[in-house]
């Protein structure tokens, strides 16, 4: 491993792809050398330093973009094809939704993905953007017969459920921390194929 | 002059002598988890006229990204960054899991610098090339962007203006602070400062300031000012990151013209 001299004084706010830092040392004293000793334990001393994250600092859209690129990249990398397409279908909606010159909450995408990393085996629902920005899913069986989650990116999710009870339709709207949405539908009777 | 004759005065400006000594642009996506080394290889032989030479390199890791550079399913070794290059020519492509970039480097003294039009015109060419070579032969595409960025790297040498450390207030005037509390006890050594600029949404500029000395045997005492705009395109998309480069450039080229003297842009830069 190089130890350079300039090592820790990279500039921390973006990685480095450069060349030109190669051949360029950074001078701290004009004739005194640091100690190697004394250098290992700066570069230790650099990395026990926690990163700052200037972008986000600074910039109060970047976590709106982030969030998304986030999203899109943790359920790409998900080795499941469902979330690749899901994936395909948040890009999508991201960039339909800056053409009307509208946005996704943020949070809603977060709860989205988490949601969708977390229950694996369930079917790929429709994905739908609401006038709010909050993403909406929704597994149709048919008429009379579907449920649908809103992510309102608050704790809790919203469910609206319809399930047929022989000629009639039995509809719920419950709120569920999103841990439990999928068991207390369930034991409603929804599924989720 | 209103705001925006300024700014395509601004746009315009050029140099005969500029101090640059690298430019490089760079587009992160999202990561190919499909590719493998032995695709490099079909790619290394589309480009390899021109590129005859292939290094392997440590990635360029994020602290969000470092999970994507350890092995995928049926890699053996993490695919590193590979660089492709030619002693003939100045330009260097870098290529890695997540991301192209393109290196414009002055490898001598007596070469010209091209140009942003020239260097971005190279960029794009290479990455239609690989974005093709992804479609075709990985079968995945560079679309998501996450980030884009595009750097210059002034190499400020002594000059008229500055013939000892304090002396580079009189290349970049906003540092004059730091040069002012040199005095008899102390003298400016060294200097490594880094600031960030909005400049919009999506545009954000770093400038960083270094003294120091090569590394080669000249050992000759230099100035870097290192100016990379970084950012995304607003939709996350390829397309719409050329529409960003052009404001980065602009940004770029504002940020420079506003912190380096006015005097040395004439006189020692020949600003045109």
């Amino acid at each position: 491993m190089e130890a350079r001299m300039s090592y820790q004084l990279e500039p921390i706010t973006s990685a480095n792809t450069s060349l030109s830092d190669s051949y360029f040392t950074v001078t701290y004293s004009r004739d005194v050398p640091i100690p190697e000793a004394q250098l290992v334990e700066l570069i230790q001393r650099a990395k026990r330093i926690a990163p700052i994250s200037f972008d986000n600092a600074i910039d109060p859209d970047y976590s709106s973009k982030q969030k998304i690129f986030d999203a899109v990249k943790d359920l790409y990398l998900s080795n499941n094809s469902r979330n690749r397409q899901i994936a395909d279908r948040l890009i999508s909606l991201h960039r339909d939704a800056l053409a009307e010159d509208e946005h996704i909450d943020p949070n809603s995408i977060s709860q989205f993905a988490e949601f969708f990393l977390s229950y694996g085996h369930i079917g790929l629902p429709k994905i739908t953007l609401t006038p709010d920005g909050t993403l909406r899913v929704r597994w149709l069986h048919g008429p009379g017969n579907f449920i649908a989650i809103e992510f309102a990116g608050k704790p809790l999710a919203k469910v609206v459920l319809e399930l047929p009870r022989g000629d009639e339709t039995a509809q719920y709207f419950f709120s569920e921390p999103i841990e439990k949405v999928i068991p207390v539908a369930r034991a409603i009777g929804a599924s989720f194929a | 002059m209103t705001e925006t004759q300024d700014l395509s005065v601004t746009k315009r400006a050029k140099f005969l002598n500029p101090p640059v000594n690298e430019v490089v642009i760079a587009v992160y996506h999202l990561p190919i988890t499909e590719l493998r080394t032995q695709h490099i290889g079909l790619y290394w032989q589309q480009i390899h006229g021109k590129y005859p030479i292939c290094e392997q390199q440590s990635p360029v890791v994020s602290e969000d990204d470092s999970s994507i550079f350890k092995n995928m399913p049926g890699e053996v070794f993490p695919l590193p960054r590979f660089w492709f290059s030619s002693s003939a020519h100045p330009m260097l492509i870098q290529v890695q899991r997540n991301a192209f970039m393109l290196n414009w480097r002055r490898l001598q003294n007596n070469v010209d610098y091209p140009h942003y039009e020239t260097v971005q015109k190279e960029f794009w060419n290479e990455m239609e090339i690989y974005k093709a070579f992804i479609q075709d032969c990985v079968g995945a595409k560079l679309d998501v962007v996450n980030r884009c960025e595009l750097t210059y790297i002034n190499v400020i040498t002594r000059n008229e203006f500055f013939s000892t450390h304090a002396e580079i207030k009189n290349v970049l005037p906003s540092i004059e602070g730091f040069c002012n509390l040199e005095n008899d006890a102390r003298h400016l050594a060294g200097l490594n400062a880094t600031a960030v600029y909005r400049v919009n949404d999506n545009l954000l500029v770093d400038m960083v300031t270094k003294l120091g000395r090569r590394k080669d045997a000249t050992k000759e005492e230099i100035a870097i000012l290192e100016i990379k705009a970084h950012g995304s395109p607003v939709d996350l998309s390829l397309g719409e990151a050329r529409n960003w480069y052009e404001a980065a450039h602009e940004a770029v080229n504002e940020t420079f013209l506003t912190f380096t003297d006015d005097r040395v842009q004439k006189e020692v830069w020949k600003r045109v």
